[in-house]
C-alpha cells in the first residue's frame, strides 16, 4: 500500500499532484506524446541560456556584433551558452513541428480539444515572432532578413509604410530597431510560458488523446511514474541529439554570412531566413505580388486555426483513416519540399515547384471538410465510427457534466 | 579454543547473466516484427519519399539540361 504524504493535499501541491503526479493518462501513449514535455524543456533551456547571455550582450549597433564575439571568446562558458541558445532555437522548432505533425496524424486537434489546438497555434506564432526578433540585426543575413520581412508590413493598405517606420524606429534597420526588438525578445518567452500553461490546462480539461483516437477513460494510469520515466527517456535522447549539434556541429544549422558584420551597402546574393522559416518563406515567395504573399502567410495560420472546426471526420486517428493517412504523408512531403524551395534562388524550375507545393499545402486544408464525409461512407458500422458520432459525443458530455456537478 | 557455534547466515545464490534470459522479449521474433512494420508502412513511406525524391531529381535534371543547352 502506498502512503500518500499529506503535503500533496495542501493547496499548491495538490494542484501539482492532480496535474503532474496522479493525473490519469491513457495507458497506450507512444513516444510521439513525449514532444510536449520536450517543448517545455526547450523553452526552459532558451530562457536560462538567454538570461545569462543577456548579462553580456550589448544591444547597440556599434557593439552588438563585438559583444557576441566577446561572449564567445572571453566569457567563461560563453561559447556554450551562445551555441546552446542558437541551436536550442532550432531544437525547439524541431520538437514543436514533430508535436504538430503528431497532432495532425492522430487527430489530437479534433473535438473536444479544439482549444488545445488553437492555443498551440498561438504558441507557434509567439515562437515565430520571438525567434525572428531574436535573430539579431547586426549580422549580414540577420540584417537583410529583418529588412525584407519587416518591409512586408508595407503591404498593409493605407498605414503600411507608417507601420514599417514604427517597426524600424527610423527609415532603415538600425540601432532603434535593435533595441525595440531585443526588449520583446526577452519578454515574449515568458508570455509563451503562460500560453503553455493555458495549453496544458485546456488539455487537462478532457485529457490526452491516444494513438487509437478513441475514448480512453476505461484504461488510464497515473502520470507518475509511468510517463515521467517515458518522458525522461525522451529527454535523454533529446539531450544526446542536442549535444551533437552544440559540441560537434554548432554552425551547421546557421548561415555563414552571419559571421560578417551587417553592411547596409552590400546585399547578399540570396537572402534566406533560418531553416524553420523556410516553408512559410517559400509560400510567401510563390506569389509575385507582395500583398498576395503576405495574405498567403496569413492564410497558413488561419488554416491551422480553422482545422478543428472544418474537420468532419468521426474518426480521429489516421490509423483508421486510410485516405487521410496518405494525405498526411503527402502534406509532410509537401512541407519538406517547401522548406527546400525556400532556400533555393528565385529561378526556374524552383519557382514553379514552389507554386505547386504552396497549392498542395492549402489543398490539404481545403479537402479536410470533404474527406471526413468520404471516409465515413467507407467506414461503416465500425466501433470507432460509432464511438465518435455527434449524438454519442453530446451524450457523453452531458454525463460528464452531471458527474462534475 | 573450543568450537563456538556460529549462526549460519543464509546465502542466496543467483544465476550468472550467462545462464539466465534478460529482456528476452526485446529481440524476440525481430525478423517477423521488422517484416510486419515494413508490410504495414511501405505505402506510407513511399507516399512520403517519392514526391520529395522525384521533385529533387526533376529539378536537378532540369538544371543540368539548362546548363547543357547553354553550352556550345
Amino acid at each position: 500500500m502506498v502512503r500518500r504524504l499529506s503535503i500533496l493535499k495542501q493547496p499548491i501541491f495538490s494542484t501539482l499532484n492532480n496535474h503532474l503526479i496522479d493525473y490519469p493518462t491513457p495507458s497506450n501513449l507512444s513516444y510521439w506524446w513525449s514532444f510536449g514535455s520536450l517543448a517545455g524543456l526547450c523553452l526552459v533551456i532558451q530562457i536560462i541560456t538567454g538570461v545569462f547571455l543577456a548579462m553580456h550582450y550589448t544591444p547597440h549597433v556599434d557593439l552588438a556584433f563585438l559583444s557576441v564575439e566577446h561572449i564567445m571568446r572571453d566569457v567563461k562558458g560563453g561559447w556554450l551558452l551562445r551555441y546552446m541558445h542558437a541551436n536550442g532555437a532550432s531544437m525547439f522548432f524541431i520538437v514543436v513541428y514533430l508535436h504538430i505533425f503528431r497532432g495532425l496524424y492522430y487527430g489530437s486537434y479534433a473535438s473536444p480539444r479544439e482549444l488545445v489546438w488553437c492555443l498551440g497555434v498561438v504558441i507557434l506564432l509567439l515562437m515565430i515572432v520571438t525567434a525572428f526578433i531574436g535573430y539579431g540585426k547586426l549580422r549580414q543575413m540577420s540584417f537583410w532578413g529583418a529588412t525584407v520581412i519587416t518591409s512586408l508590413a508595407s503591404a498593409i493598405p493605407v498605414v503600411g509604410d507608417t507601420i514599417v517606420t514604427w517597426l524600424w524606429g527610423g527609415f532603415s534597420v538600425d540601432n532603434a530597431t535593435l533595441n525595440r526588438f531585443f526588449s520583446p525578445h526577452y519578454l515574449l518567452p515568458f508570455i509563451i510560458a503562460g500560453a503553455a500553461i493555458l495549453h496544458l490546462a485546456a488539455l487537462h480539461q478532457y485529457g490526452s488523446n491516444n494513438p487509437l483516437g478513441i475514448n480512453s477513460s476505461v484504461d488510464k494510469i497515473a502520470f507518475y511514474p509511468y510517463f515521467y520515466v517515458k518522458d525522461l527517456v525522451g529527454w535523454v535522447a533529446f539531450a544526446i541529439f542536442f549535444s551533437i549539434f552544440v559540441f560537434y556541429a554548432p554552425n551547421v544549422l546557421g548561415h555563414p554570412d552571419n559571421y560578417i558584420p551587417a553592411n547596409p551597402m552590400s546585399t547578399p546574393a540570396h537572402i534566406v531566413p533560418e531553416w524553420y522559416f523556410l516553408p512559410v518563406y517559400a509560400i510567401l515567395r510563390s506569389i509575385s505580388n507582395k500583398s498576395g504573399g503576405v495574405a498567403a502567410i496569413g492564410l497558413v495560420f488561419v488554416s491551422l486555426f480553422a482545422l478543428p472546426f472544418i474537420n468532419t471526420s468521426y474518426v480521429r486517428s489516421s490509423s483508421f483513416r486510410p485516405i487521410h493517412q496518405k494525405l498526411f504523408w503527402l502534406l509532410l512531403a509537401d512541407c519538406l519540399l517547401l522548406g527546400w524551395i525556400g532556400c533555393q534562388p528565385v529561378e526556374a524550375p524552383y519557382v514553379t515547384i514552389g507554386q505547386i507545393a504552396s497549392v498542395g499545402f492549402f489543398f490539404y486544408f481545403a479537402i479536410t471538410p470533404i474527406l471526413g464525409k468520404l471516409e465515413a461512407r467507407l467506414i461503416q458500422n465500425s466501433n470507432v465510427c460509432e464511438d465518435l458520432s455527434p449524438r454519442k459525443l453530446s451524450h457523453i458530455f452531458k454525463n460528464l457534466l452531471d458527474v462534475v456537478k | 579454543m573450543g568450537k563456538v557455534p556460529v549462526r549460519l547466515r543464509e546465502v542466496a545464490y543467483s544465476l550468472s547473466p550467462n545462464h539466465q534470459y534478460i529482456m528476452r522479449g526485446l529481440f524476440k521474433d525481430w525478423g517477423y516484427k521488422l517484416s510486419k512494420k515494413f508490410h504495414e508502412n511501405w505505402v506510407s513511406a513511399l507516399t512520403l519519399v517519392t514526391p520529395v525524391a522525384g521533385t529533387y531529381w526533376f529539378a536537378e535534371n532540369y538544371r543540368e539540361k539548362e546548363k547543357l543547352h547553354h553550352r556550345y
